[in-house]
């Protein structure tokens, strides 16, 4: 194959990760020009702290090249999926900290600060966001908006949100499901391709 | 794509699971079992690529972390190199509490196991230079690359002839070979940024005989050299530099 510098840039997505796979590195910074914004967008929301953000996203990226095959591009977009992959490794972050600082209090005997009220931290993520997404999110039934921005952008698993909203898990798994699809109902019937 | 919805399918796919699996937020073994599911359900596959689609929807572009230099000399660290078009396989460490915890929790192993391994089964080429027909005085344009900017960059062999250029066009840079020489069989030229410490691969040339080639190149880079390598390139330059030079931008 012959790479040539600059030409990377006009490559469709599914392309330049073939390229990833035989070891083009010129592919691979195409692909990192084009989603690294996205992927540490999601990075930093998750985290809250740019030193954890830089290494998510720096582990999406080598993940890549090590693993090219992993993206499958019948299934989706690559920058959905390199945002999803960012997303994971966010969480894992999140709640090791979480687990560490948990390990910590009870080793120092402190009494563990009380969580925060869950429609307080969804508040205060939603804010946080970008005006696009926070209209987005707003039509959502508020119920259904608050376990998914928890979720989500708090990176809490479904327990913690429930625990946090005071809600039986059952309902929170039904509101997190039915935001979802109004979610995507109203992207595609504003002609987002999904 | 519509929601899987109805209660025929609910009956059939875990479709709160799936919503929540999206969201990174089912516990233990929990993924392992949407996993399970996901294995054998293509409708269910679709869904979650739906899914995904929405929550990428919801994330705004930040500005890109710089953290280049860090996935670049990760996959750097190569065992060998690709002289036999074999993917290149890294050995770098991924940071240890993140590989760690993606095992864990199987984070993400859904991509593995549901990638089609169709998927990724031939090089493409990304892009094919074109051959330059000069107007005597160096400018023109040929099959819409046209090289009629200023010489931002020469670039010369050992002897102080110039056989390589940069062109600034409005619409970005081109770089031109004009000189260089032929190449034994089995070679090809590859061009470098030699700025740091370690020379940067900007792309394969070719056989170099003239040809005018869309450029992007980094920000930083000013030094620039041309090196003859073993068909297909090389990670780090392994054969003589034929040419180098330094761009010069006007101010």
């Amino acid at each position: 194959m012959t790479s040539h510098p600059g030409a990377a840039a006009s490559a469709s997505d599914p392309d330049l990760v073939a390229a990833v796979a035989h070891g083009d590195e010129q592919a691979v910074a195409e692909v990192y020009r084009r989603y690294s914004g996205a992927a540490w967008a999601v990075a930093q929301r998750v985290c809250g702290n740019r030193a954890s953000a830089e290494d998510v996203c720096q582990t999406v990226f080598v993940d890549l090249w090590r693993r090219p095959e992993r993206f499958d591009p019948e299934r989706g977009k690559l920058r959905s999926w390199l945002v999803a992959q960012a997303h994971a490794r966010a969480v894992d972050v999140v709640r090791s900290e979480t687990a560490r600082q948990r390990r910590q209090e009870r080793a120092a005997r402190l009494v563990p600060t009380p969580p925060p009220s869950g429609d307080v931290e969804a508040a205060s993520l939603f804010a946080s966001l970008a005006d696009h997404v926070r209209r987005a999110l707003d039509r959502l039934a508020a119920d259904d908006r608050d376990a998914i921005v928890l979720a989500y952008f708090g990176g809490h698993s479904y327990r913690e949100t429930a625990a946090l909203l005071g809600a039986p898990e059952g309902t929170v798994k039904s509101r997190i499901r039915r935001g979802l699809e109004g979610l995507r109902r109203m992207l595609e019937a504003e002609g987002v391709t999904l | 794509m519509s929601p899987v919805t109805g209660r025929p399918h609910s009956e059939r796919h875990p479709l709160d699971d799936l919503a929540l699996y999206a969201l990174d937020a089912l516990e233990g073994d929990e993924v392992e079992d949407v996993e399970a599911h996901l294995e054998v359900c293509a409708s269910c596959r679709q869904e979650l690529a739906a899914h995904e689609g929405a929550l990428g929807a919801l994330v705004e572009d930040g500005p890109p972390p710089e953290v280049w230099d860090a996935v670049q000399s990760q996959i750097r660290a190569v065992e060998v190199a690709p002289m036999n078009g074999t993917p290149l396989h890294p050995v770098g460490p991924t940071p240890a509490h993140l590989d760690q915890s993606a095992r864990r929790r199987g984070t993400r192993r859904r991509l593995a196991l549901l990638a089609a391994a169709a998927a990724v089964v031939a090089v493409v080429g990304v892009g094919v230079g074109t051959q330059l027909a000069n107007d005597g005085d160096g400018s023109g344009t040929l099959a819409g690359v046209s090289i009629d900017g200023p010489t931002v960059a020469v670039l010369a062999d050992a002897h102080g002839a110039d056989v390589a250029r940069v062109v600034a066009n409005d619409d970005g840079d081109v770089l031109v070979l004009e000189k260089l020489p032929t190449l034994a069989a089995q070679r090809e030229y590859q061009l470098w940024a030699v700025d740091g410490a370690r020379p940067v691969s900007l792309g394969l040339l070719g056989d170099g005989h003239d040809e005018a080639m869309p450029l992007r190149l980094p920000a930083s880079t000013t030094k620039l050299a041309i090196s003859d390598e073993p068909a297909g390139g090389s990670i780090t330059p392994t054969g003589p530099v034929v040419a180098s030079g330094t761009i010069v931008r006007p101010a």
